[in-house]
C-alpha cells in the first residue's frame, strides 16, 4: 500500500522521515512519561503522550524502592459461632522461590489498597474456606509497621511486626452468610 | 553555510540513530525476553484461572468499579468466559514465547508476543509490576525492528536452503540502520529507568542516611532474618550496598554511552540486578532487566569472544559421502547451526582424506578434530554438538549417561547402512 502511494524515487527519504520522526516521538515519551509531576513542561505533553503510554502500560514512574516502605501484613480474622477469633496470615512463609509467591503477595497487596472492590469477595471465600470453624464475622486485616526497626531491636530477637512496632488496622468486617 | 549546517545535523543523527549495524544485540534480547516469558508465563499456568480468570482474584465486574485514576484498558481476555478458551489462550501464547525464543517465524509471532503480554497486563493490573512496563516497551522495540535474522531458525531455515545445492554458501550478515535504530531506542529506555530510579531514591531519606537495605530487608516481603543477622553485626554493609544501588543507578545512564566506561557500567548494573535476583528473590525482574543490557553490549565483544571460542575449539573438518543427497542434507542442516564457522567440509568422493580411508567413510561420516583424531557417526556427531555454540541445543540428546551412546550409535547405524533409502 506504502509503495503504491508514493512513488518509488521518494520510498528511501520517505522512510527515513517517519523512522525519525518515531524514534524523537518515542525518545520524548520515554522521558515525559515518568517526569515529575510538578514538572510545567511534562505537564503540558501529558496530554500528548499519556494515551500512548497508556497502550504500551509505559506511564510508570520508575520509583523501585522509593521510598522502601513499612513492614506491612496482610490478615484475617475468624470469629466463629462461640466468638472465638482465629488469625490467619496468607502471606506468612511464602518462599521466595515460590512460583506464586510475588503474585500471591500482589493479590493481597491489592485487596489492602482497595478492600472496598475486594473485600466482600474475598470474605466470602474465606466464609466457605473456613466453613469448619462454623464461621460468623470475618474482618479482614492490615497489620503496618509505625516504629522503626533498628539492629538491636533484631538482636533482641524482635520481629518488624510485633506489637511494639506495628498497629492492626481493620479494613472491612462481614458477616458470612448462612449456608 | 545552510547546506553545511544540514548536512552535520544529519550525519550527527544518523550517527546517532541509523548506524548500519548487525542485528546481534537485539537477536541476544529476542532470546533472553522469550526465555524469561516463557518461564514467567509457563510458571503462572498453575494460577491461569485465579490471576486470568473471569471467576478468579479479579473478575471484570470489581475491575470495573476501580478508582477513575487506576487507568487500565480493556483486554481481549476479559471476552474470554470459559475455562477451556483460556487454557487454549494461554498455550498457544506459550508457544509464542517458545517460538520467540527460537527465532522461529519470528515475523508474526514477536506481535503474537507483544500483543499477549498487553492483554494479560491489561487483564489483571494489580498483579504487575514495574517488570511489565519494562517488558512491553523492549518487546515493542523487537516488533518494530526486523529480528529474527540472526542466531535463530529463520536463518538456518534460509541457510540450509541456501546450502542444499553448495556446503560453502553463506549467507551474508544482516545489517539495517532501523534495528540500530531500535536498539538505540532500547538503549535509551533502560538509561532513563535507571536516572528516573536514582532520582526516586536521592529524593527518600532511608537512600540520603545509608540505611535503606536494612529497611528493604525488614519488610514482609524480603524479610530475610540471616541477612539481618549479618547486617546487624556488620552495618557498614548496609551503607555500601546503599550507596553503591544509587552510585550504579545515577552513573549508568551518563557513563553507559561512553567507550571507556561502558563495560565497567554494564558489569555493575548485572551485578546489582545479580543481587537483586539471589537476594529479593526478583527473578523475572532481574532477567528482563540483564537482557534489557544486552542492547549494550559492542559488536566488537561479541565478535572477539566468537574468534576466541573458534579459536580454542580448534576447525573441525566434516567429511562426508557427496554421492548421498540425504549426507548432503544432513550436512546442510547441520552446517546452518554452525554460525561461526568451526566445522569445514571436505567430499571424500572428490577430495579424499589424508586421515580417514575411503573404506571408512563408506561405513560411516567422520569428524577430523583441530588435533587430528579422528571420530566416526555418532561419535563426530557428539564432538561436534559440544563445541559449536548453534548445536548446544543438541547437547542434552548426545550426553545422557549411558543411554545416549545405547541408542544414538544403533541409530546412526541404521540411518548410515539405509543413507541411500532415506
Amino acid at each position: 500500500m506504502f509503495a503504491s502511494i508514493v512513488p518509488e524515487r521518494w520510498h528511501g527519504p520517505v522512510m527515513y522521515v517517519l523512522m525519525s520522526v518515531f524514534v524523537a516521538w518515542h525518545s520524548l515519551c520515554l522521558i515525559v512519561g515518568p517526569a515529575p509531576q510538578g514538572s510545567m513542561i511534562a505537564q503540558a505533553l501529558r496530554p500528548l503522550v499519556n494515551p500512548y503510554l497508556g497502550f504500551i502500560s509505559l506511564n510508570v514512574k520508575w520509583g523501585f524502592f522509593a521510598p522502601v516502605g513499612d513492614a506491612t501484613e496482610f490478615r484475617y480474622l475468624v470469629i466463629d459461632n462461640v466468638g472465638k477469633a482465629h488469625t490467619f496470615r496468607p502471606t506468612s512463609g511464602l518462599a521466595w522461590y515460590h512460583p506464586g509467591n510475588l503474585w500471591t503477595i500482589d493479590r493481597y497487596r491489592a485487596i489492602v489498597q482497595r478492600p472496598d472492590v475486594y473485600g466482600d469477595r474475598l470474605i466470602a471465600e474465606y466464609c466457605r474456606k473456613r466453613i469448619a470453624l462454623k464461621p460468623v464475622k470475618i474482618k479482614l486485616l492490615q497489620v503496618v509497621q509505625e516504629k522503626a526497626f533498628l539492629p538491636w531491636d533484631h538482636f533482641a530477637g524482635k520481629n518488624p511486626l510485633d506489637p511494639e512496632f506495628a498497629t492492626t488496622e481493620t479494613l472491612r468486617t462481614k458477616k458470612c452468610s448462612r449456608p | 553555510m545552510f547546506q553545511a549546517l544540514r548536512s552535520s545535523l544529519k550525519r550527527a543523527w544518523d550517527d546517532v540513530w541509523f548506524q548500519d549495524r548487525p542485528t546481534t544485540q537485539l537477536e541476544l534480547v529476542r532470546i533472553g525476553l522469550g526465555f524469561g516469558m516463557l518461564c514467567h508465563y509457563g510458571l503462572g499456568s498453575a494460577y491461569l484461572f485465579e490471576i486470568w480468570g473471569n471467576q478468579g482474584w479479579f473478575p471484570p465486574e470489581l475491575l470495573a468499579t476501580l478508582p477513575a485514576d487506576v487507568a487500565f484498558m480493556k483486554s481481549p481476555l476479559f471476552y474470554i468466559t470459559q475455562p477451556w478458551q483460556l487454557s487454549a489462550v494461554h498455550f498457544m501464547f506459550l508457544f509464542c514465547c517458545a517460538a520467540l525464543m527460537v527465532g522461529w517465524r519470528t515475523n508474526w509471532v514477536k506481535w503474537l508476543v507483544l500483543i499477549g503480554h498487553l492483554s494479560y497486563v491489561h487483564r489483571s493490573p494489580e498483579v504487575t509490576y514495574g517488570v511489565d512496563a519494562i517488558l512491553a516497551s523492549l518487546l515493542m522495540l523487537l516488533c518494530l525492528a526486523p529480528i529474527g535474522k540472526a542466531i535463530s531458525l529463520d536463518r538456518v531455515r534460509a541457510l540450509y536452503n541456501a546450502k542444499q545445492d553448495n556446503l560453502d554458501a553463506q549467507l551474508p550478515v544482516f545489517t539495517s540502520r532501523w534495528a540500530f535504530a531500535c536498539r538505540r531506542l532500547m538503549q535509551l529506555q533502560m538509561a532513563v529507568l535507571f536516572f528516573f530510579s536514582a532520582a526516586h531514591k536521592l529524593g527518600e531519606k532511608d537512600w540520603w542516611q545509608g540505611d535503606a537495605i536494612w529497611h528493604v530487608f525488614t519488610t514482609s516481603e524480603y524479610y530475610n532474618a540471616t541477612l539481618l543477622d549479618l547486617f546487624a553485626t556488620h552495618f557498614w554493609i548496609v551503607n555500601i550496598a546503599t550507596y553503591g544501588t544509587v552510585l550504579i543507578e545515577i552513573a549508568f545512564p551518563f557513563l553507559i554511552w561512553q567507550r571507556s566506561t561502558r563495560a565497567w557500567l554494564l558489569i555493575g548494573a548485572v551485578f546489582l540486578h545479580l543481587l537483586f535476583f539471589f537476594f529479593l528473590g526478583l527473578h523475572y525482574f532481574s532477567w528482563v532487566m540483564i537482557m534489557g543490557h544486552a542492547s549494550f553490549l559492542r559488536q566488537e565483544w561479541l565478535d572477539s569472544l566468537g574468534a576466541w571460542w573458534k579459536r580454542r575449539m580448534g576447525i573441525m573438518e566434516m567429511i562426508y559421502d557427496g554421492r548421498c543427497t540425504f549426507c548432503v542434507r544432513s550436512m546442510a542442516w547441520f552446517l546452518a547451526f554452525d554460525n561461526l564457522g568451526q566445522i569445514n567440509t571436505r567430499d571424500f568422493r572428490n577430495s579424499p582424506s589424508r586421515v580417514v580411508s575411503d573404506e571408512e567413510m563408506e561405513k560411516a561420516l567422520h569428524m577430523v578434530s583441530a588435533d587430528g583424531t579422528a571420530l566416526a557417526g555418532f561419535e563426530a556427531y557428539r564432538y561436534a554438538v559440544l563445541r559449536v555454540p548453534g548445536l548446544w541445543w543438541q547437547v542434552p540428546f548426545f550426553y545422557i549417561p549411558g543411554l545416549s551412546r545405547l541408542f544414538g550409535i544403533p541409530i546412526y547405524n541404521w540411518v548410515a547402512e539405509n543413507r541411500s533409502k532415506l
